[in-house]
């Protein structure tokens, strides 16, 4: 490779680098000319790869609730996915939609929902069991939540905050034979009994037996729990009662000051990897450094794309740990091309020799962490899993990195330096 | 630049095991010792009950332990601050936890799963059946800590904005809110004990694969070396946790599945090397002890700066982080220094000693002569 050639690749990479790294981990606002010119809505705010990685409760801060079938149905066959379904369906239209719910036990559920206000308006929509029900003033049910399609906030004539009922088309004709029994029934209030489970939601009188697919329920509803009650009414009952055993909410400050401190520290502690590295690998080391960056936004890159990753504080751990594991690495392969140069090859063969049977060290000490996180990832739960998906990720991406990355740099770096031995800090055994 | 190369030197580690091991046995012993008479500093996450947490703003002249003692008291019946336990309910507070972090002081109160309620003791634990109340079907627990939450905001507004008025005498309720977070949660153990009994089968699982991949690699001595180096940095990690009273929590057992995840690799970098100068023809000769001297000498180096660059960065994490990662962070210190110490001290040595166990010093692979001369 001409030294032309290699700057010119050099200088492209540090480019490439600047704008990732920017790209990973900078936020900031868009200048409104450069929105107008990409046809973007203006004040546009650039958040970075990083900050879209979703993030557990424990750094974000949040909500989490354990829900436990009741004592009293604890023998039944449970079917837990229903469950999970409508749970997610009752999430996700509250707009929580970076909310979890996983298995935690055989017959009970955890919930986690980051980025919660309202602990008391999440309990209300989890333990619900939403069994929405119609009775006369002598408890005859006349319609449920089996004959509700849909649910939505709307606003009575008032202009208070409704919940707007569609009926199935069964529904509909439950709906006209339930008002004109409660209105003309021979002892009736003609009042009808809306009751959520064993609350008693709204009374309605009513002025006449009614048609239609749809109807209204009002009390005096504040916007959240009209939207709340929608939820729960539109996803449906759930099949059995639960109890919420364990709940907490984490502050979200707190949360904060954990990403961006353990940020801070990762930072600072790569740029003393560097030192270290350079100090006594000299070229190799500089080389191993450009490689760390590119593994670090690759790192980045990959852990917000996939889906299943929710960093958490073990996750952090995993994070530093194939950080660690990517310096080892290179560290391995110096001292064989240290060793190799030692024993009297030449700069260029100690280095292909040097990659070559370093490989075999560095395999066998990355496969059996990658055996470990597997089977971690399949068998352990919770945050211990999160750990599991970060390091396995990690130790791959390290590997590359290591291998494939620092090889290639090496290549660009070599045509800049005259005495390639000093350059890569190689010294000769002594006779 | 710097060269740090131990080429031609030989340590003599194998020499020295037993005195490496019995400064081990002494750590863990002792932390054996501190467990039983101590007992470990146990995390509010493995026993039933439930925490609230308070968190107040930092100011000059905040009086954090006076705070604390007041709202241990309210909590348990003394309302009035006056010495008597006058409130009919009566909750069981320990250990209550004071951290500080960016200009903020986080009060941890732990209220165990009994309360005694009218001279009566109850289990909160316990879900009512009784359809009459008004706590059916919702853990007892969860009902008194999300009412108790309101009545101890209510107090501790007014004892802050009467006791520090030049720094609260302003704030209405709402502004209050602004800078006081409250959050109460329960904890119900039976999840912890999920957790730790998956953590743990997981992590016996992991073992279990790690060996046989070690066995399949290099040899199954190597491979019960390697394991026991593993089991000696957790007891280590354990060990010093209580030394230093660090809180076990599920954090704790993240940072030991941590370790076994790490610790591995510096033991199998020696053994590799181990493995490489056993199928060399000039190290024929060499006796076991002089072999696995040799393999750990030429791999100090890296060692030193693995271990040296991962510290860096968890002590970093350690120094910048608030209490939480703190204690995530020791312990992986911890097992970090135990991993560097067993797989450079010991993992060798009780190699050397198992092949002599097992009659096999002095073997070299089969059929790896004839391998060489071919090519």
């Amino acid at each position: 490779m001409s030294k032309r050639k290699s700057i010119v690749l050099l200088v492209i990479t540090g480019l490439l680098i600047a704008f990732f790294g920017v790209a990973c981990f900078a936020n900031f606002a868009i200048p409104d000319g450069l929105c107008k010119f990409f046809g973007a809505q203006p004040k546009y705010n650039y958040v970075s790869i990083f900050d879209q990685i979703s993030k557990g409760i424990d750094l974000e801060g949040g909500y989490y609730a354990v829900m436990t079938p009741t004592v009293e149905e604890e023998d039944q066959e449970i079917n837990l996915d229903n469950v999970i379904s409508t749970l997610r369906t009752r999430l996700d239209d509250k707009g929580y939609t970076e909310a979890t719910i996983a298995r935690q036990d055989v017959n009970s559920l955890r919930v986690e929902i980051p980025d919660v206000d309202d602990a008391d308006e999440v309990l209300e929509l989890l333990s619900s069991q939403g069994k929405l029900e119609f009775r006369d003033k002598n408890g005859t049910v006349w319609l449920s939540g089996d004959h509700v399609d849909n649910a939505y906030v709307g606003r009575d004539q008032n202009g208070e905050y409704a919940v707007v009922l569609n009926f199935t088309a069964a529904g509909t004709n439950r709906w006209a034979t339930a008002t004109e029994a409660v209105y003309n029934g021979a002892d009736s209030d003609k009042i009808l009994y809306i009751y959520l489970g064993d609350t008693l939601v709204s009374s309605p009188t009513l002025q006449g037996a009614l048609t239609g697919s749809s109807a209204q329920i009002t009390g005096n509803f504040e916007y959240e729990e009209a939207e709340t009650l929608a939820a729960v009414i539109s996803s449906g009952a759930l099949d059995i009662e639960f109890s919420i055993g364990e709940t907490r909410q984490v502050s979200a400050t707190l949360g904060e000051g954990v990403v961006s401190n353990a940020l801070m520290a990762a930072g600072i502690g790569m740029l003393v990897i560097f030192a270290i590295l350079i100090l006594f690998y000299g070229g190799m080391g500089l080389a191993a450094s450009i490689a760390l960056m590119i593994y670090v936004i690759l790192y980045v890159v990959i852990l917000a794309l996939f889906p299943w990753v929710q960093l958490t504080f073990p996750g952090i751990a995993g994070i530093i740990l194939s950080i660690g594991m990517a310096v080892d690495a290179n560290v391995i392969i110096f001292e064989r091309i240290k060793e190799e140069y030692a024993a009297g090859k030449t700069v260029d063969n100690a280095i292909k020799v040097g990659f070559k049977r370093a490989f075999v060290t560095v395999f066998d000490s990355n496969l059996t962490t990658i055996l470990a996180s597997i089977v971690l990832w399949i068998l352990a739960s919770g945050s211990i899993q999160g750990f599991a998906i970060t390091l396995f990720l990690g130790v791959i991406i390290s590997m590359f990195s290591s291998i494939v990355v620092t090889r290639w740099i090496m290549k660009l770096l070599k045509p800049l330096a005259k005495e390639q031995d000093k350059f890569y800090n190689l010294v000769r055994r002594e006779a | 630049m710097l060269n740090l190369s131990f080429k031609g030197k030989r340590f003599k580690i194998v020499n020295k095991f037993y005195i490496f091991l019995a400064i081990s046995l002494a750590i863990i012993i002792a932390g054996a010792a501190v467990i039983i008479f101590k007992g470990l500093n146990v995390g509010i996450d493995f026993s039933a009950g439930a925490t609230i947490e308070v968190t107040v703003n930092d100011f000059s002249g905040f009086n954090s332990n006076e705070f604390k003692d007041r709202y241990e008291n309210w909590l348990k019946g003394d309302r009035d601050n006056d010495g008597t336990t006058e409130n009919a309910r009566q909750f069981n507070v320990s250990n209550t936890r004071i951290s500080s972090a960016a200009g903020q002081t986080t009060f941890e109160f732990r209220i165990g799963s009994t309360v005694t309620e009218d001279g009566k003791v109850q289990d909160l634990s316990e879900i009512v059946k009784d359809e009459t109340s008004e706590y059916y079907n919702k853990k007892l627990l969860v009902a008194y800590v999300d009412e108790i939450k309101d009545e101890i905001k209510t107090d501790i507004y007014s004892y802050l904005k009467s006791t520090y008025q030049s720094e609260y005498g302003e704030y209405d309720d709402a502004g209050m809110d602004e800078v006081i977070e409250i959050n109460p949660h329960t904890i119900d153990n039976s999840v912890m004990l999920y957790t730790i009994r998956t953590a743990f089968i997981a992590a016996a699982v992991a073992i279990a694969v790690m060996l046989i991949y070690i066995m399949f690699r290099f040899t199954w001595i190597s491979g019960i070396a390697a394991v026991l180096a593993l089991m000696h940095d957790v007891l280590i990690m354990i060990a010093c946790t209580a030394f230093f009273q660090i809180p076990v929590n599920s954090v704790f057992i993240a940072a030991i599945i941590t370790i076994i995840g790490y610790s591995i690799n510096a033991t199998i970098i020696i053994f590799d090397k181990i493995r490489e100068y056993m199928n060399t023809p000039s190290f024929d000769e060499t006796s076991d002890t002089d072999l696995a001297n040799e393999a750990v000498t030429n791999t100090l180096t890296r060692s030193i700066l693995t271990t040296l660059t991962t510290l860096v960065v968890i002590v970093l994490l350690a120094l910048f982080a608030p209490a939480t990662i703190r204690e995530f962070a020791y312990p992986i210190i911890f097992g970090l220094l135990a991993g560097a110490y067993s797989s450079v001290l010991l993992s060798a040595s009780i190699w050397v000693k198992l092949r002599k166990l097992f009659k096999q010093s002095g073997k070299r692979p089969v059929g790896r002569k004839t391998k060489k001369r071919a090519a």
